[in-house]
């Protein structure tokens, strides 16, 4: 490898690692599938968000992982779960929600992408942590999945679950030790 | 020289070749309408449409390209469209893969930004069948009642036993298998039982279906299987199965847990033909019985365990199809022939092994194959921490057995006699095949066992009865004939057998025999 495609390699490497520590406005506020108000990045609570959309077969795998996290950190993290297809309808929505048991976790469809420029996510299922206003984790819930089509049979790392556990207790992050697959999320047209 | 000289103008023309295509493709923009929705169109919505396999449309401009970056890389991997042969000499029937020269248009097409293109350039969507892929079935069956699949946990495997109740002896060309809940039936074989056994485990269980077939032989036969994205086939010309008209219908199913509970309640259709077919035919499986006689023993972390196989034709045979069946491990299939002639011909290769693609390949014509013909198969098998289909986390020693996490592996050349020839040559000539694999196995162990001192055969014997690998055997994994004697054994009162606790009551026990 040239001595310049390698410079190019630490660049873009550096690039993709840079949203790690961005900036977030916490007074941003938005509306949940509900309809309510609310400030996803303000709380004290560090939040821990989760893209997704209804028809990603690999975010819907993960569900039952995403709520154990929901459940095992409840009171503790600002947890919410971000749709990030605009084309998604009411109706998809409601299906999805109440079929993979996610009626009592905070949702929000992102038709605006607010969510999704802020933090940076590029994937669904992406995990991303903010406090105060920082993002301190972003990238896979688990190594699930190794690669595209090849599921692990037993999930090994836990890289979301560690990365809440240090935030909590106030020590330095662990970043993602692979890369998060999943379904690329479209750029608004 | 030759040889020295033949690579090079081989990749030469390989370089114009792809130079030309790169600058054909570079001279004008890709677009949806006139270059991706073609491979689109032919090659994913069959099963990317609303009722089939695929979790989301690809139809139009919009599903494309809000998936394209996807398509892209899942195209390029070769993960989509699933299919696992490598491509060869020998075309098989419902071919899926894409060329590298698609995969080039898809990735470019996305690169440049995933311009739409003319509209009346759009082809349309080819005439999907609806329901039936076959038409309309002789016979349709379905499972007795749903079965529960839950949201989140390991893969289940359950048989079901659906009774057919035919009025006479039946010709059958063809299964087609109709998914009930799609996003977590991920494969089916079928075989059919006149012993009733299916019937009597049935019962036996309360939930729904039961665990598996235990026995194989007379009066059970394989019919096939069908995995998600494939498409049913019939046997080609005049064969068919002969179905007794006792026959149940097994279905042994390969549930994936999909994030949601689900319920399933598959059917089957079943096509039949009135004209009995001239000849018979038979599956060659190499090794033989799933690679049961064959000594298999996997140990842990061990990256590339090989069992190899071979048979020589005693007379002319048409192959039409081939399969090939391994579990988690299995990493490399292949079969090939070597004709008399010395031409060799690779019959099926599969050289990243995916458990969840059970697939029959259907070559699409038959393949002549010359008395004297050597079929030879090899199946590898990765039991590392690497291979993520690893179900052991540390790796454990693997040996051969039933369940998913035991091991098989072999190859099944579905074939014909050639004309003129006979069929009981071939196939009494295959049985001594499968007797000669297993003396040969049975006399490997033999001079193996001799070989080794008795601790090294209570070391084996501890490692494959402390089967969770925790260094001691739990009262559950010992096996029968140990249990009545355990708690003496067990001179620390632990519950458990530590290695010098086992090594103790051998020398006992050799004492007392004394």
């Amino acid at each position: 490898m040239g001595k310049k495609s390698l410079t190019v390699l630490i660049i873009s490497w550096l690039a993709a690692f840079d949203l790690t520590g961005q900036i977030v406005k916490t007074e941003l506020t938005i509306k949940d599938v509900s309809g309510k108000s609310i400030k996803p990045f303000s709380e004290a609570k560090p939040s821990v968000l989760i893209f997704t959309t209804y028809d990603c077969p690999v975010a819907n795998k993960m569900v039952p992982e995403i709520r154990h996290i929901a459940n095992s950190y409840q009171g503790r993290i600002n947890f919410l779960l971000v749709y990030t297809d605009p084309d998604t309808s009411q109706n998809e929505l409601t299906t999805h929600r109440k079929d993979f048991g996610l009626n009592e976790i905070t949702s929000i469809l992102d038709s605006k992408h607010n969510l999704v420029k802020a933090t940076g996510a590029e994937i669904t299922p992406e995990a991303v942590i903010v406090k105060k206003g920082k993002v301190l984790y972003r990238g896979r819930i688990n190594n699930f999945y190794e690669d595209f089509g090849k599921p692990r049979r037993v999930v090994t790392q836990h890289d979301l679950r560690d990365a809440i556990t240090a935030v909590l207790s106030g020590k330095k992050v662990p970043q993602p030790k692979g890369e998060c697959i999943g379904c690329y999320i479209p750029k608004l047209k | 020289m030759y040889r020295m000289l033949y690579p090079k103008i081989e990749m030469k023309k390989i370089l114009i070749v792809l130079v030309f295509t790169v600058l054909h493709i570079e001279a004008k923009e890709v677009t949806f309408t006139e270059h991706v929705a073609p491979i689109i169109f032919q090659n994913c919505t069959s099963c990317h449409r609303p009722g089939e396999s695929g979790p989301f449309k690809l139809m139009n401009y919009n599903d494309v390209s809000k998936r394209g970056k996807l398509i892209a890389r899942v195209t390029e991997d070769r993960v989509m469209p699933p299919w696992h042969a490598q491509k060869g000499s020998i075309k098989f029937h419902g071919d899926r893969s894409l060329s590298d020269t698609q995969i080039t248009t898809i990735n470019k097409w996305v690169e440049t930004g995933m311009p739409e293109g003319d509209p009346s350039k759009l082809p349309n969507l080819p005439k999907f069948v609806t329901g039936w892929q076959l038409g309309e079935p002789d016979l349709v069956v379905k499972m007795a009642e749903p079965f529960p699949v839950p949201a989140a946990g390991r893969d289940i495997y359950r048989s079901f036993v659906v009774p057919l109740n035919l009025p006479k002896d039946k010709w059958l060309k063809a299964i087609e298998f109709r998914p009930d809940a799609r996003t977590v039936v991920h494969h089916c074989l079928f075989s059919y039982d006149t012993t009733g056994e299916a019937r009597r485990l049935d019962k036996r269980e309360k939930s729904p279906g039961f665990r598996r077939m235990r026995r194989q032989g007379t009066g059970i036969g394989q019919l096939g299987g069908w995995a998600a994205g494939g498409q049913p086939n019939k046997l080609p010309e005049d064969l068919a199965w002969r179905l007794p008209s006792n026959a149940d219908l097994v279905l042994a199913m390969h549930y994936h847990p999909s994030g949601k509970p689900e319920k399933d309640q598959s059917s089957i259709g079943l096509y039949f033909t009135d004209q009995p077919p001239k000849t018979a035919f038979t599956g060659l499986q190499l090794p033989p019985v799933f690679g049961a006689l064959s000594g298999i023993y996997i140990p842990a972390g061990e990256k590339a365990y090989t069992v190899r196989d071979s048979f020589t034709l005693p007379i002319d045979v048409e192959a039409f199809a081939v399969s090939a069946h391994a579990h988690y491990l299995g990493k490399k299939l292949s079969m090939n022939a070597t004709l008399p002639n010395g031409k060799q011909l690779n019959l099926l290769n599969i050289p990243d092994w995916d458990f969840s693609w059970q697939e029959q390949y259907h070559f699409e014509e038959f393949i002549n194959l010359p008395k004297g013909t050597k079929l030879e198969s090899t199946v590898v098998w990765d039991n590392s921490s690497s291979n993520p289909n690893n179900p052991s986390v540390p790796p454990k020693p693997v040996r051969w057995g039933p369940e998913s996490e035991d091991e098989m592996g072999s190859l099944t050349l579905l074939c014909r006699p050639g004309k003129g020839e006979s069929f009981s040559t071939l196939t009494s000539l295959y049985r001594k095949h499968i007797s000669e694999t297993g003396v040969r196995t049975a006399r490997q162990r033999a001079g193996r066992i001799r070989e080794n001192n008795i601790d090294d055969r209570l070391n084996a014997f501890f490692k494959r009865t402390d089967r969770n690998g925790n260094g001691k055997i739990e009262l559950d994994e010992a096996p029968n004939w140990m249990k009545a004697s355990f708690a003496r054994s067990d001179t620390n009162r632990d519950k458990t057998l530590d290695f010098g606790e086992l090594k103790a009551a051998t020398e006992r026990l050799r004492n007392r025999n004394r």
